[in-house]
């Protein structure tokens, strides 16, 4: 037998480098392991992550001539960068390295539907958690939730959640604890109220009953102008406890034919309750709008979100569609508006303050500058067409607004720690420095993204980040898609079994 | 044929073999980057290839010219 030369050899391994190369790439692009990772850092063009858009909120690419480092910096917001992905996953985990010069409320998300606008946000990086944190806050976490107290005055988070104290400051983040709310001069009012206006999608109502009956009929219609099955669910919540749920299924039509089915009426009808406050989430996507609302609760109020439909736009879907303007009382101290169509163009006015809305699927942004907040501000809204995000409580009528919050303040980047005694929060986990920066991790789920999932759009909130002057340095993304690997993608395909 | 003359051979002609190695998987990449954009340069900057078999061939030469343009035998 003849020896290989040593020559050959060399040659050998020197020609199967690259061979090993490309099968890790295959396995990477065909996700046989489920997995793809994509880390992006600014140094160049990349053929599967664009940088963050649009320019002047996002500005150019940036590179630091002493270290080498590459950037860019993020100005005004949102922002957003597109990703291209060659199979669809179930999810990512986004790790950003950044650093953060003052802004104190940062998220980061997905775009899953871009008509209608909705997003799917995460905290990235909140600035008075972080600070509570590095003051020694005591900590306790139970079940994802976290308190921080000043004074460690609880023991559990149940504690606290129980015997809530209504003479301190309490922040909450991404907790729902107003349910505290009592009113010992309520008294129930024979009279039904009636919420004439048509609202598209999801929605969430709070409302306050005191020896009386829950009573709400929800109108129901679905306009079928997204490919998908639109079943409807409605939940009363007392606490974070589901009490009572109505359920509807699809009307049958998958289709995007744009045929306007009526739904009929789901009613709560719940007699008996303790009073106190209730949460009634209409779990729908947005080909459902909810035509009108009758309800024999005097205190009912919208909760974050209203998406306003009462316009041309809309007129054949909805007979005998009232398109007059709209009023709202918001509560929020930030607020968000976005038409997508050109009929919904126009000029609401905040608190007297005219708001131009010229452009369409671009969120338009407003934030109070008064020094002493008013219980609720009047939103006009002339032409309606409308989805208006805040944070906090929209009513229809004046009548009808209350102030579930007041003890509790939602945390916003206004939000002072000085101002707060503890802190209840969950779905965060403060970043990790690294290099005279941060590391955060995002998990993201990519479930209901309309679309193939493989032309993904990211999301970057940063709330006054423009009006305060603060910037936030991004160095590097990281994208960990997973899905199940392509052995138990084939399995279940064929229907074998190993 | 002394040791040294030997030695310079055998580097030339691997740095010669790791020349053409890197031109045809550069040259490959670059279809298979065209079919699927992404597959290779969301990981590997294509350059790299490029720029790694310039330097393998100028070091080739350096060494043995006859290494990288052998001369054909009648």
């Amino acid at each position: 037998m003849r020896h290989l030369q040593p020559v050959w050899i060399v040659k050998a391994i020197i020609f199967c480098v690259p061979l090993v190369i490309v099968a890790w790439l295959t396995v990477d692009y065909l996700s046989i392991f489920g997995n793809l990772s994509i880390t992006y850092n600014f140094s160049g063009e990349s053929a599967r992550v664009k940088e963050f858009t649009p320019a002047g909120r996002a500005l150019d690419r940036e590179q630091n001539l002493r270290t080498g480092e590459t950037y860019q910096r993020i100005v005004g917001e949102p922002v957003y960068m597109n990703v291209t992905v060659p199979r669809s996953y179930d999810d990512v985990s986004v790790t950003l390295d950044y650093q953060n010069d003052g802004q104190p409320y940062t998220e980061f998300g997905l775009v899953t539907s871009e008509e209608p606008l909705s997003v799917r946000l995460q905290s990235l990086d909140i600035g008075i958690i972080n600070q509570a944190i590095n003051e020694g806050w005591s900590q306790i976490e139970s079940d994802g939730v976290t308190l921080l107290q000043r004074q460690s005055e609880f023991e559990s988070v149940a504690d606290f959640v129980d015997q809530t104290p209504e003479d301190q400051g309490i922040g909450v983040y991404r907790y729902r604890l107003s349910y505290r709310y009592t009113d010992s001069s309520y008294v129930a009012s024979p009279q039904k109220q009636v919420i004439d206006r048509v609202l598209r999608g999801g929605h969430e109502f709070w409302t306050y009953i005191d020896k009386e009956t829950l009573h709400a009929e929800f109108d129901l219609t679905d306009i079928n102008r997204d490919f998908n099955e639109d079943p409807i669910s409605i939940q009363v919540y007392r606490v974070n406890t589901i009490i009572h749920e109505e359920l509807l299924p699809d009307d049958g039509d998958a289709l995007a034919s744009a045929v306007a089915t009526d739904r009929g009426t789901l009613t709560v009808d719940l007699a008996g309750l303790e009073a106190g406050l209730y949460r009634i989430v209409v779990n729908v996507d947005d080909d459902i709008l909810i035509s009108q609302i009758r309800t024999d609760q005097e205190r009912f109020v919208a909760r974050d979100k209203v998406f306003l439909v009462n316009n041309s736009e809309y007129a054949e879907a909805v007979a005998g569609l009232d398109t007059g303007p709209t009023t709202l009382y918001l509560q929020g101290t930030e607020l968000m508006m976005q038409t997508d169509h050109t009929s919904g163009l126009q000029v609401p006015t905040i608190a007297g303050e005219p708001l131009h809305i010229d452009k369409l699927h671009v969120p338009y942004w407003w934030e109070s500058q008064d020094e002493v907040e008013p219980l609720f501000r009047e939103l006009i809204t002339p032409k309606n067409d409308l989805l208006v995000r805040t944070s906090g409580l929209i009513a229809f009528s004046e009548d009808a607004f209350f102030d579930a919050d007041y003890q509790i303040e939602q945390i916003s980047g206004s939000t002072a720690l000085e101002d707060l005694d503890y802190i209840i929060f969950k779905e965060y986990t403060a970043p990790v420095a690294d290099r005279g920066g941060y590391l955060q991790t995002i998990p993201l789920s990519l479930d209901g993204v309309v679309g193939d999932r493989k032309e993904l759009k990211f999301i970057l909130s940063a709330p006054g980040i423009e009006r305060n002057g603060h910037e936030i340095k991004v160095r590097e993304v990281k994208f960990d898609f997973h899905r199940a690997d392509l052995w138990t993608k084939l399995k279940s395909r064929f229907g074998g079994s190993s | 044929m002394s040791s040294q003359y030997l030695t310079r051979k055998v580097i030339g002609e691997l740095l010669a073999f790791t020349t053409r190695t890197l031109v045809f998987w550069y040259i490959l990449a670059v279809f298979i980057e065209m079919v699927l954009p992404g597959f290779v340069s969301s990981h590997l900057n294509l350059d790299m290839f490029l720029w790694s078999a310039i330097i393998a061939a100028l070091f080739s030469l350096l060494i043995d010219p006859s290494s990288l343009f052998p001369k054909q035998s009648a």
